[in-house]
């Protein structure tokens, strides 16, 4: 990664505390007859991160952990209950769309379904050339045209494409298209929600190939949003992992996947079906992600954790220094965990991974 | 593999197309393959290649204007793709079991998951209202429903999505049958959920010696679950082989390049290998190899003479690399 324009220390996005409740109580009659109280889902509860300028962060978790609240609140599409969201030192959280202007031009985003995000009634070359229009980056109708066509060569199109309609292409060419629109505005800054998620796998190299190359040309930093394991490894400099509305670790890309250390990543990661043909077998682990409304006391994994004590039914545990990363364990914090016996391509079924066996 | 063993399904020649208003469609077309008893048939391909269709003609399903326009399709020696409604429709469920990505629209949301059970026992098996009840409580309980003797009074939407992929399961249990057909079981579910699925079905498939046939896109889950795999491409079937060949040692280029294209952990994080262009649609297969515009190692014969399925492995490739004066002539490792 030495060719990037990146790694300066300073952070381009700063999230503190984040926070998103929403509310979910029954009517205020039937509160008051029933003499219920107000009802909270928190989506997101409480995060911390920093993504360095030129680098993939991504956050990765099952449906439900907060990672897709997280996305709206950092490009300013929601706003948070509490804690901030900094874009280059400039807070964004809660301020109005005038005051966020200059920063929504830096800051895009690519949705999961490229049949949902695009306008079928436009041409392509009006989707793509909105945001020039609307941020004023070119003047005259040729200006235009000419930047447009350059935006669809650079996502691998061609400038006739863009007298088509979107219907016309193909989920993998519709992404594309997504990410000429994102970026027109001349973005530093890209948020992707899972955006190879709807696509096949090959469709899938194709836009992930196109991301990196477009992220070396441009010197663009990503927060990718991925439910997809193999993906955020292939993609990520940084991970967090996310379970209901919390970051339970975050570390790097590498670190992540080989030494991971809170017992929900050796959890996802275990799960993950083994291409390699180890002739493992993998042990299911039981239970399901609890419902974000009625969150367990403690630590919120811990039904399913295989080293949970007292302390974690008790106790939340804080996002710590552990190593290289960051980890929310007390297992790992007081050192009970066994460590892992070896990497993930060596004997596989030494991963300590507990729970019901099928 | 059992191949001594005579096959429990026989899929010959198999084409389906689509009427409209430009003429007749055609979506799969000349797809051979068998099943044995108690295997479990991996069929990938992305979505397009006609993998969904070919189940959905075998379980009798295929929406209008899709049809069979040709080929048969035999179970356990009966022809079935020419029976009439009414007993194609005693045979579905009965032999033939179906489970579909999602969960929510195979249950009904009007019934408890318990009624629901025991109305397809007493159609199949014509038990009475009590045993069909037992029979049901067995059968949650053993696709893993936590207290079923509860659960079996609650609605679809009481449950988690793992949850009703598991009475789902049930369901397609209920008069088991000797073939499931499983289009995505575990696409709309967590990965977490989706070891659990899997586990579930590979134990289910080896106590009741039921075959699975598994469509799905995601090589992980076939090759964590298949004893073969069918690879579609385009409406045709590419390549057919045991698992391990297909996921170590590809012998078609096209499923080459789509096993190069799946990220995997542990391995190299620059460029992924990709396949330049997309799957032609229905209708614009190109005359040929159906893969020819997108294949490096296309010759002339590949652009007009189209390829059969050609011993390759321990498997099968439509694919001319194989053909015995070809592999001569062409080095290919």
């Amino acid at each position: 990664m030495a060719d990037r324009p990146s790694a300066t220390a300073e952070p381009l996005v700063e999230v503190a505390d984040l926070a998103r409740w929403f509310e979910v109580s029954p009517p205020f009659l039937d509160r008051l007859i029933e003499r219920g109280s107000r009802r909270w889902l928190k989506a997101v509860d409480g995060v911390d991160f920093a993504i360095r300028r030129g680098e993939t962060f991504s956050l990765v978790g099952e449906s439900g952990c907060g990672k897709s609240t997280i996305a709206r609140l950092v490009v300013g599409l929601d706003a948070p209950t509490r804690g901030s969201v900094r874009f280059e030192g400039t807070e964004i959280a809660g301020r109005s769309r005038d005051a966020l202007k200059r920063i929504r031009r830096r800051v895009q985003m690519i949705f999961q379904d490229p049949y949902a995000s695009l306008n079928p009634r436009w041409r392509v070359r009006d989707i793509i050339a909105e945001p020039i229009r609307a941020h004023r980056l070119a003047r005259g109708t040729a200006a235009i045209a000419e930047r447009v066509a350059e935006l669809l060569r650079q996502v691998k199109l061609t400038p006739a494409d863009g007298d088509k309609y979107p219907h016309e292409f193909s989920g993998g060419q519709r992404q594309r298209i997504s990410i000429a629109r994102a970026l027109a505005s001349a973005p530093d800054f890209l948020v992707c929600n899972e955006p190879t998620s709807a696509l096949d796998v090959s469709v899938q190299a194709q836009i992930l190939n196109l991301m990196k190359d477009l992220q070396r040309d441009l010197g663009l930093t990503y927060l990718f949003i991925s439910h997809n394991l193999a993906v955020v490894y292939h993609i990520s400099d940084r991970v967090g992992v996310m379970y209901l509305g919390r970051l339970v670790e975050l570390t790097s890309g590498e670190d992540l996947f080989r030494t991971p250390l809170h017992p929900y990543t050796r959890l996802l990661i275990e799960t993950i079906p083994d291409m390699a043909m180890s002739g493992r077998r993998r042990e299911p682990v039981g239970g399901e992600v609890p419902s974000p409304l009625d969150p367990p006391a403690g630590c919120a994994f811990h039904p399913r954790c295989p080293f949970a004590a007292a302390r974690c039914r008790r106790e939340a545990p804080a996002l710590r220094r552990h190593g290289a990363g960051l980890v929310a364990c007390h297992a790992v914090e007081e050192g009970r965990l066994p460590p892992l016996a070896g990497s993930r391509n060596d004997d596989r079924s030494a991963i300590p991974i507990g729970g019901a066996r099928a | 593999m059992a191949s001594e063993r005579s096959p429990l399904l026989q899929v010959e020649n198999l084409r389906i197309a689509f009427a409209t208003r430009r003429g007749e469609v055609t979506a799969v077309d000349g797809v051979s393959f068998a099943m044995a008893p108690g295997e479990v048939l991996g069929v990938v391909g992305e979505s397009g290649a006609g993998k969904s269709l070919t189940g959905a003609a075998i379980i009798g399903l295929l929406e209008p204007p899709g049809h069979i326009a040709g080929g048969r399709i035999v179970l356990g020696g009966r022809r079935i793709d020419n029976l009439p409604a009414p007993e194609m429709r005693r045979l579905r469920g009965k032999e033939i079991g179906a489970i579909f990505q999602d969960p929510l629209t195979s249950l009904n949301p009007l019934y408890t998951v318990g009624r629901q059970l025991v109305e397809t026992i007493q159609v199949h098996l014509g038990l009475g209202a009590a045993a069909a009840r037992q029979r049901a409580l067995d059968l949650l309980k053993e696709v893993g429903i936590p207290a079923a003797d509860r659960r079996i009074d609650h609605y679809p939407h009481q449950f988690s999505g793992g949850m009703r992929q598991r009475v789902v399961i049930a369901l397609a249990l209920c008069a088991n049958p000797r073939l499931i057909i499983a289009d995505e079981p575990t696409t709309a579910l967590d990965v977490s959920i989706q070891a659990q699925i899997i586990a579930l079905l590979k134990r289910l498939c080896r106590d009741h010696g039921m075959a699975v046939m598994l469509v799905t896109h995601d090589m992980g889950v076939i090759a964590e679950t298949a004893d073969r795999v069918a690879v579609m491409y385009a409406g045709r079937l590419v390549e057919i082989g045991p698992v391990r060949d297909i996921v170590r040692q590809p012998r078609h280029p096209y499923t080459a390049g789509l096993m190069g294209s799946i990220p995997t952990i542990g391995g190299r994080r620059d460029r992924l290998q990709q396949i330049d262009g997309a799957m032609p649609r229905p209708g614009a297969v190109p005359p040929g190899c159906a893969f020819h515009p997108r294949c490096r190692e296309r010759f002339a014969r590949c652009l007009d003479e189209r390829p059969n399925l050609l011993p390759a492995g321990g498997g099968a490739a439509a694919c001319w690399l194989h053909a015995p004066a070809e592999a001569a002539a062409v080095p290919h490792g």
